[in-house]
């Protein structure tokens, strides 16, 4: 009932500050409306983001997380341990419980880790803002960092992120190194060392899907997904085929989502799933996605099989159905685009 | 005869234009008047829904559906192999769906043991999830919120109809052949209850799918010797393809069944269709 409470104060501050808190399940709350969505496991340990959304949104981000850290993590408990009741002392012994309820409490721990599912801006953009956190100085009424803590968070990806993010172009970087990762993996999947919050996470390379370095995030105990952006419920897959991206390996990992993913019961809850962008998602609304992305990827493949070019896949409109859900004119991500990348992702290379 | 003059208490006479009002009379500080009473077990007439039940309709056949264009194609590439997808085989009926599906309803009410007021109704299927609608004026949900099957339902009363709004659905099918509503469809549900019939008048709103709303009614008559029964589901992955089932544009042979028994113009629906004034339409033509 406290962490309700709590959580109710914290979410109605942080509404105000549109970047909006879903508590998902276990440790994980989404954010939304950081650019993409940020998975954020908050607990004793500190905080775990899965992605830091955009730059210019950092500074609401961390504001909202250390507010979330403080409300579950370190506020004041209601002693509830007296006498038999009191299983935490082998000597039923309360004083440890009634100095949590009657002191200030300990500091919450700070962000300790970034874990980028890609490498675009909506998704790296506060990887330095977060993950350098101020020396000796006061967030919340806070002291960062507390003795004993590493002064910065540890920002992981896949290898080929940090591969495209410090491509040099006339001896320039892609992207300024404030916001590459600091350790990456090159295998098919990735364990974190140690517990984090009192469960394991893993991590998954998702080859070849919105690029080459996509990763998914598996929180074990939480039983949380979070998808990146191979899973919108706003828009088509954005395929990035410069950058590896294809149509074929979208597919596998909205597949593999589902192999890892357990329904509650009849195709829904259970193992929910943070898309990338959009709402919150099971098992039933992966599913529904995969079909969309299947279907489409069948048409434009049979067309390209038949012979038709660019211009006559579009007009023969493989989306139809669909561009009222995850269609678009005008913006980064259009319909026109997604089909020009599907099928130059599908089409033979010469 | 003036009221007046018939000698009936002061106090007797305001309860009793209060009642003839539907003003719930004991509100103000005292538990609140439920309306109506759904309690109990309904089963379906297999009356207007008779469509529905059963076999179900053929492939190709959309009559009475507003679709457009998008959905008329969703529903065209529909392969019924889609239920052996293995995140499928145990998808249960959605809201909009499943007043026409198999079996009865049992409607329960759930009352704070206190206050004795109504939090909540639950409706539940045969073969379907506990469908909630919450009385109790609690808002719905942001977008991104995650969706049910069921959806998010709330209730109100306009005198002695119970009157349902329903969002956050998961898209399903919303005829057996592949008609379908996406997930952003709205829906209201007007609920009657005449004695021992139950009337459920349903508008479903789809800007991606349909034309016009669909308006449908379906009947259900209490049924006092009957229980849900327990509706297992095992998911096999076994001799599965991991392929999408699903018909490519043109393709869909069996879609020649609908226009076996009807003007193949009427089975691709539309809202023209659903009107009265099409049948002349079809008759002109025809000539």
């Amino acid at each position: 009932m406290k962490q309700v409470g709590l959580f109710f104060l914290a979410v109605t501050s942080v509404f105000a500050q549109d970047i909006h808190v879903l508590p998902v399940q276990g440790n994980v709350y989404m954010l939304v409306g950081a650019g993409g969505n940020i998975a954020a496991s908050i607990g004793p340990d500190g905080i775990l983001l899965v992605d830091a959304g955009t730059s210019q949104m950092s500074a609401k981000v961390l504001s909202t997380v250390l507010k979330l850290v403080t409300a579950v993590a370190a506020s004041p408990a209601p002693n509830r341990c007296t006498g038999l009741h009191c299983p935490e002392s082998p000597y039923r012994w309360s004083s440890p419980s009634l100095n949590a309820t009657i002191a200030s409490p300990g500091p919450p721990k700070p962000i300790r880790y970034i874990i980028n599912t890609g490498m675009d801006p909506d998704h790296t953009g506060g990887n330095e803002v977060l993950s350098a956190l101020p020396a000796d100085s006061k967030i919340l009424g806070v002291t960062f960092p507390p003795v004993g803590v590493a002064p910065t968070a540890t920002v992981i990806a896949h290898e080929n992120v940090l591969g495209r993010m410090s491509a040099e172009t006339n001896g320039k970087p892609a992207v300024a190194s404030g916001l590459w990762p600091t350790d990456t993996y090159r295998g098919t999947s990735y364990k974190l060392s140690e517990f984090f919050n009192g469960e394991g996470i893993q991590l998954f390379h998702v080859p070849a899907a919105h690029t080459d370095g996509d990763s998914m995030v598996y929180f074990r105990f939480s039983d949380v997904i979070a998808a990146g952006d191979i899973l919108s419920t706003t828009s088509y897959p954005v395929i990035d085929v410069a950058k590896g991206g294809t149509i074929q390996g979208a597919l596998d990992g909205l597949n593999h989502i589902l192999d890892i993913a357990i329904p509650e019961f009849r195709s829904q809850g259970g193992t929910l799933v943070i898309p990338g962008h959009g709402r919150l998602c099971d098992t039933g609304d992966v599913a529904n996605y995969r079909n969309m992305v299947a279907i489409i990827k069948d048409r434009i493949a049979d067309m390209i099989k038949k012979g038709m070019t660019l211009q006559q896949v579009k007009a023969a409109k493989p989306t139809l159905e669909y561009d009222g859900l995850y269609g678009a004119a005008t913006g980064p991500w259009t319909t026109d685009m997604f089909v020009e990348a599907a099928y130059k992702s599908l089409s033979p290379k010469r | 005869m003036h009221l007046h003059s018939a000698k009936i208490p002061r106090p007797l006479l305001a309860f009793l234009a209060a009642m003839a009002a539907g003003v719930p009379v004991f509100a103000q500080g005292a538990p609140v008047l439920e309306l109506t009473d759904f309690s109990g077990v309904w089963a379906e007439r297999v009356h207007e829904d008779s469509y529905e039940r059963s076999g179900g309709p053929p492939l190709g056949d959309y009559q009475g559906i507003p679709l457009n264009d998008a959905g008329r194609r969703k529903a065209d590439s529909h392969d019924h192999s889609e239920w052996s997808l293995p995140e499928f085989q145990c998808r249960p009926h959605s809201a909009p769906y499943q007043w026409r599906a198999l079996g009865s309803v049992r409607f329960w009410n759930e009352v704070d043991p206190i206050g004795r007021d109504l939090r909540a109704i639950h409706v539940e299927y045969l073969r379907s999830l506990d469908r909630v609608i919450y009385m109790d004026g609690r808002p719905h949900p942001p977008e991104y919120a995650p969706y049910s099957w069921s959806g998010f339902s709330t209730g109100k009363w306009e005198g002695n109809t119970l009157v349902v709004d329903t969002d956050h659905i998961k898209g399903s099918y919303l005829r057996r052949n592949g008609a379908s509503f996406s997930d952003k469809a709205t829906m209201r549900e007007y609920i009657d209850r005449h004695g021992e019939y139950l009337v459920i008048t349903m508008i479903l709103t789809d800007p991606v799918w349909l034309e016009e709303p669909l308006i449908q009614t379906t009947n259900y008559a209490l049924d006092t010797h009957t229980a849900l029964t327990y509706y297992p589901c095992t998911v096999s992955e076994e001799n599965i393809s991991s392929a999408v089932p699903h018909f490519l544009p043109g393709t869909t042979e069996q879609l020649k069944d609908a226009a076996g028994w009807i003007p193949p113009q009427a089975a691709r629906g539309g809202a023209e269709s659903t009107y009265p004034d099409y049948r002349e339409k079809l008759k002109a033509a025809a000539k």
